[in-house]
């Protein structure tokens, strides 16, 4: 019951909100080209699906955030992998990572474009450059954090080095790893938005620039609820993926039942421990 | 007597420092005959877990040597057990997949071998846990399952080191009567390390008492209360005499820094 009233005010609380806006913004008489008010990023929206123009560009603002996504952290795995396990490749290449990390990767974009055009390959390339990071660093520090009672455990029973990292090694990083996929997935997104303000022939970076250009603020405001929708699925869809794979791991666990709210923990606690039951009847 | 199923050497280890060298362990000898269980109990820091992971072959000794069913002991092998303070469970496996460890990892047949992990599971009181994660079993349950893995690949020798050591008064001294009922039924060499007297003269056949750093071993007392042994006995005046001789020891040797 509390569950559907929360729901029902949650309703209110925001379209009082958004009338609320509405409201100020028409008495205030504030011009469309400052603050449109909600309704016309509201048809804006709806102009641009009903016409297929955000479809178009959707497109290809995902297909860039998506390859970099994969690109970027698959290479951040595999090079994060070769550091953790080759002490050479740690020595010789660490500290030009380093380097290279502290760089805003943004900052590359306007000579990315000059490398790669105005094609999808620049917006790909810049966000495999920005997701790549958090994959590579999280997958050291991941490969690196097996315990050491359980690596000892694993030495005693004779096991050879692949054997290890298979078994152990891995295992354990995978916390680390989703992590990093997290916030590359964000990433990426970001790096594609960013290459194509600098230059591209598509995307919904590139029609926020030239809806810009048009004094068109309604349009860019219902292209920012557009993203962080995206945003929003991408996330929860690398939620939905790390749920499935670290069901093991105690704080996924405690984050599930955060997010299943305090009912579900509760009857959690119930099914845990059988006294609770008979307390509970009595 | 009958055969050494462990026989040590003069072994010593030295841990180098900043300031010279450390002596963790001097001169250890000693021998373990076979089905023997002995208990070696001695102060923190007096070595005890090194000489548990020299045994195991996860170190190399200093000098001396270690030799295990005939064979100098050159690094980890598997024939050794080894079960540690900490469950050491892996949280992604499932409590039988746990078990099956090292049927995996020395490529063991594993379908001969799930029949025996459910039978181990079953002598040590784990019967239909087979499916259940180890964060799901309480910390005795998990350390059980321990025992279970290092025992599920028929090794001759059972390391312990103090694996009862993170377990509350009640639990540990059920899991001591436990133990002793396993090994009734799995006759091995189990080489039993505690800080525990009382633990030691409960468990052991034979206690060495080591000294403080640099360890060394002080004496070698054999229990002769017969088995199976019940909790009671910790009461009677014979295990009071052992436990009270053992302590004695620690003083008039100077075994305690403190």
């Amino acid at each position: 019951m509390r569950g559907t009233r929360n729901v029902v005010l949650t309703i209110v609380l925001f379209c009082a909100g958004v009338a609320g806006a509405e409201a100020i913004i028409r008495l205030l008489e504030v011009p469309v080209y400052i603050l449109p008010p909600p309704s016309k990023v509201v048809a804006a929206l709806w102009r641009g699906f009903s016409s297929g123009l955000y479809i178009h560009h959707l497109y290809y603002t995902l297909l860039e955030t998506l390859l970099g996504f994969l690109a970027g952290s698959l290479l951040g795995f595999s090079l994060g992998t070769a550091v953790a396990l080759n002490r050479f490749v740690d020595y010789f290449l660490y500290p030009y990572i380093v380097m290279f990390q502290s760089l805003p990767k943004v900052a590359l974009a306007p000579i990315i474009v000059i490398w790669f055009g105005l094609g999808i390959s620049s917006m790909v390339v810049n966000a495999a450059l920005v997701a790549f990071f958090p994959l590579l660093v999280n997958t050291m520090v991941g490969l690196r954090s097996a315990d050491e009672d359980r690596v000892n455990l694993m030495r005693s029973l004779a096991a050879t080095g692949r054997q290890i990292f298979w078994m152990l090694r891995l295992p354990s990083a995978l916390p680390f790893v989703m992590a990093g996929l997290d916030v590359a997935m964000i990433f990426a997104l970001i790096g594609a938005i960013v290459g194509e303000f600098v230059g591209s022939r598509a995307g919904l970076g590139m029609l926020i620039q030239s809806m810009n250009f048009n004094m068109d603020v309604a349009g860019q405001f219902s292209i920012l609820i557009v993203l962080s929708v995206v945003g929003l699925v991408l996330n929860k869809c690398i939620a939905v993926i790390r749920r499935r794979v670290l069901f093991w791991d105690p704080s996924e666990k405690a984050r599930t039942e955060r997010w299943l709210g305090d009912e579900a923990a509760g009857r959690r606690e119930i099914v845990a421990e059988p006294g609770r039951t008979e307390e509970a009847k009595a | 007597m009958t055969a050494e199923a462990i026989s040590v050497r003069g072994l010593s280890k030295y841990y180098p420092t900043r300031d010279g060298r450390i002596t963790a362990l001097q001169d250890i000898s000693f021998a373990v005959s076979e089905g023997e269980f002995v208990a070696v109990v001695g102060p923190s820091g007096c070595g005890k877990s090194t000489l548990l992971k020299l045994l195991a072959g996860l170190m190399p000794p200093s000098s001396g040597e270690a030799v295990l069913g005939g064979t100098l002991i050159t690094g980890p092998r598997r024939d050794i057990g080894v079960v540690f303070q900490s469950p050491v469970l892996f949280p992604w496996r499932t409590v039988l997949d746990n078990v099956l460890l090292p049927v995996d990892v020395q490529g063991l047949d594993r379908q001969r071998h799930v029949q025996a992990a459910l039978n181990l599971l079953a002598l040590v009181g784990l019967k239909e846990f087979e499916r259940r994660y180890p964060w799901e079993l309480s910390g005795g349950m998990q350390q059980r399952v321990a025992i279970s893995r290092a025992l599920i690949h028929g090794p001759a020798l059972l390391l312990m080191d103090e694996p009862f050591g993170a377990l509350d008064a009640m639990t540990r001294e059920h899991m001591n009567l436990e133990l002793q009922r396993i090994l009734l039924e799995e006759r091995k060499t189990v080489l039993f390390i505690t800080h525990s007297i009382p633990e030691a003269v409960f468990l052991a056949d034979r206690v060495l008492v080591m000294s403080a750093r640099p360890g060394r071993i002080l004496d070698d007392v054999r229990m002769k209360m017969a088995r199976p042994r019940s909790l009671d006995i910790m009461s009677g005046p014979a295990f009071g005499e052992c436990v009270r001789d053992i302590r004695a020891q620690f003083h008039a040797k100077g075994g305690f820094d403190g």
